[in-house]
């Protein structure tokens, strides 16, 4: 059902408790719909129970329905990561995201499904299953958020959060044809959001429109007390910006180097996002990256081994999953016992990860791999520093490639992290980046193009994005599954 | 680095990650792959000194924050990054000590 959950569209509607009834009524259907895309983990909204309730609510979001990561914390709402070492574990508060919108009335309406712990790009590295495009059930949404995608694509909710460390809000966006925006990092608090990569995450906001993405992601900014790595900042006012003066130059990434692994669909995309910038009298001039070859090494260095020392903290005791099967551990001691409940808990793409990232980290490689990560970000931030002083801004594709086929014999690993080498640098670099639905492929599938701006000039970003949708209609266009 | 000695390390570093490795062979061959395009790095030169811990805006606001004589006694100071290196999440539950 083409259910329209913008801000523009329900900001006055939803103050009237029967359009309220209505159109979450209408939200819950394209849940029941698009249940096969096993999207939601945990569904926490009951349409009977709401209408009783009679919720008058006050404030910015007021009755707004959101959809929350499965690995940002909700209070009294179970947050798994998609991980069977987190299972049934129920975070007695709230991420700092989640407490500022409900404090503003938004009802969190569901849990969304990812790869564990945010590892992957395919969102078939769950424990609950892959999670699957609405476009064509046949093939992966995209990850790590994407349950968020889904849900916001098939109309569940106004806005997803997720969160994003080498591409995970941008990635599915673009597979599932809906908006997503990491921000600069230090712009949203960390606090509650279940670490993968600390010097990487930062939670970013999913939606139809670019309106109600920045206005969400400015909403749930600011700095925070609890999130050392925040900076204060003044939020963009999204009226101002859309009515402020365009960029007079911007870049993009000249792919003549990767032509034999583009996707002629997305080529042609992109080809045709620069040449619309250009017709509106905007310079759009080539650029080359030097660096960006190493990105995916550099980047893999440095998240695996923050994940290793994230995810020390797993032991089966504190919280989360355990084995009560006492049988089966009898006799053993409590390294032994680490280890089985590690083994056991923990999916093979975070074990991996785990091992890569001590390993990394150990004597004799610390120097020759992580340290040189280090220095290499420093390159590849100098690199992209030296650019946006000519450029306002920087287009980029999101993916080199369409969704791949859900496909549970897949072994490639490489494959799959070659899918993040144009979004990991945004991650390395702190920049805010945004995808935006700019067109189809041949077969059918959404295909969005990345805009990367310097640090805390989300407002560029706003200004480009709201440009191309006021001349084109592609983030209207609604997945097949909502009228299977 | 050959298969042997990569074998004897992901014995070791399994043990350390408290993962049973070893009885996982789809997992070892991966990590195998991956090495080799961490690799990648080895030509790799001319490279600035200066290690990127976090990006620079947070990166000094970091470094401030974990000077020492900033650091409150409430917050558990075992788990306090040093600023060369990855880290457990400290949860900063900070409380004034005024």
């Amino acid at each position: 059902m083409t259910l329209d959950l913008t801000f523009k569209a329900i900001g006055e509607i939803l103050k009237k408790k029967e359009n309220r009834l209505k159109i979450f009524a209408d939200l819950y259907a394209n849940y029941l719909r698009t249940r096969t895309t096993n999207a939601i983990v945990y569904w926490n909204f009951n349409p009977e129970e709401f209408e009783n309730s009679q919720m008058e609510k006050s404030g910015f979001l007021s009755n707004v329905p959101v959809v929350v990561k499965d690995n940002i914390l909700t209070k009294g709402i179970p947050t798994t990561a998609a991980s069977r070492i987190l299972l049934n574990y129920v975070p007695p508060y709230n991420a700092t995201a989640v407490e500022k919108i409900i404090q503003a009335g938004a009802i969190i309406v569901g849990k969304s499904n990812l790869d564990e712990f945010g590892m992957g790009s395919r969102n078939q590295n769950s424990f609950f299953g892959p999670c699957k495009n609405p476009w064509n059930l046949e093939y992966v949404s995209g990850g790590s958020s994407g349950g968020s995608a889904v849900a916001v694509s098939c109309r569940i909710c106004s806005f997803a959060l997720g969160s994003d460390t080498g591409g995970s809000v941008r990635l599915p966006a673009s597979y599932c044809g809906c908006y997503g925006l990491k921000p600069t990092y230090g712009k949203v608090s960390r606090f509650g959001l279940i670490a993968f990569g600390s010097s990487l995450d930062q939670i970013g906001v999913m939606a139809t429109d670019i309106e109600t993405c920045a206005k969400a992601l400015e909403f749930i900014s600011g700095f925070d007390r609890n999130d050392a790595t925040t900076v204060q900042h003044e939020p963009y006012s999204f009226e101002e910006v859309i009515n402020s003066p365009l960029p007079l130059k911007i870049g993009y990434l000249d792919l003549e180097e990767y032509s034999g692994s583009i996707n002629p669909s997305i080529k042609r995309v992109y080809e045709y996002v620069i040449e619309f910038f250009e017709t509106q009298g905007i310079s759009v001039v080539p650029v080359k990256l030097k660096t960006i070859e190493y990105a995916i090494p550099c980047y893999y260095i440095i998240c695996t081994a923050e994940a290793a020392s994230n995810l020390s903290r797993y032991d089966g005791i504190r919280y989360g999953w355990n084995r009560s099967d006492t049988e089966k551990h009898d006799g053993c001691d409590l390294n032994e016992y680490y280890t089985r409940i590690r083994t056991e808990g923990f999916g093979e793409e975070v074990q991996r990860r785990i091992i890569l990232g001590n390993f990394v980290l150990s004597a004799g490689y610390h120097g020759r791999y992580y340290q040189k990560a280090l220095r290499l970000r420093t390159a590849i931030f100098r690199e992209f520093e030296s650019i946006f002083e000519e450029c306002a801004a920087l287009l980029l594709p999101t993916a080199p490639d369409l969704p791949p086929k859900i496909d549970d014999n897949r072994r490639d690993v490489i494959k799959d992290y070659l899918m993040d080498i144009f979004t990991v640098c945004a991650n390395l670099c702190g920049y805010p980046a945004l995808s935006f639905p700019a067109g189809f492929s041949d077969t059918g599938f959404p295909i969005g193009i990345q805009i990367y701006a310097k640090q805390f000039r989300e407002d560029i970003i706003y200004r480009l994005a709201w440009l191309f949708e006021s001349n084109h209609s592609f983030h209207k266009a609604v997945p097949p599954v909502l009228f299977q | 680095m050959d298969g042997k000695e990569l074998n004897t390390l992901l014995s070791v570093v399994g043990q350390l990650s408290r993962l049973a490795v070893s009885s996982n062979e789809s997992l070892a061959q991966s990590i195998k792959a991956v090495f080799k395009l961490f690799d990648q790095l080895d030509s790799v030169t001319d490279l600035p000194e200066e290690e990127m811990v976090y990006p620079t805006s947070s990166q000094i606001r970091i470094q401030e924050v974990f000077e020492p004589e900033n650091i409150p006694q409430s917050c558990l100071l075992d788990q306090v990054p040093s600023k060369n290196g990855p880290f457990i999440e400290c949860p900063l539950i900070v409380e004034d000590d005024s």
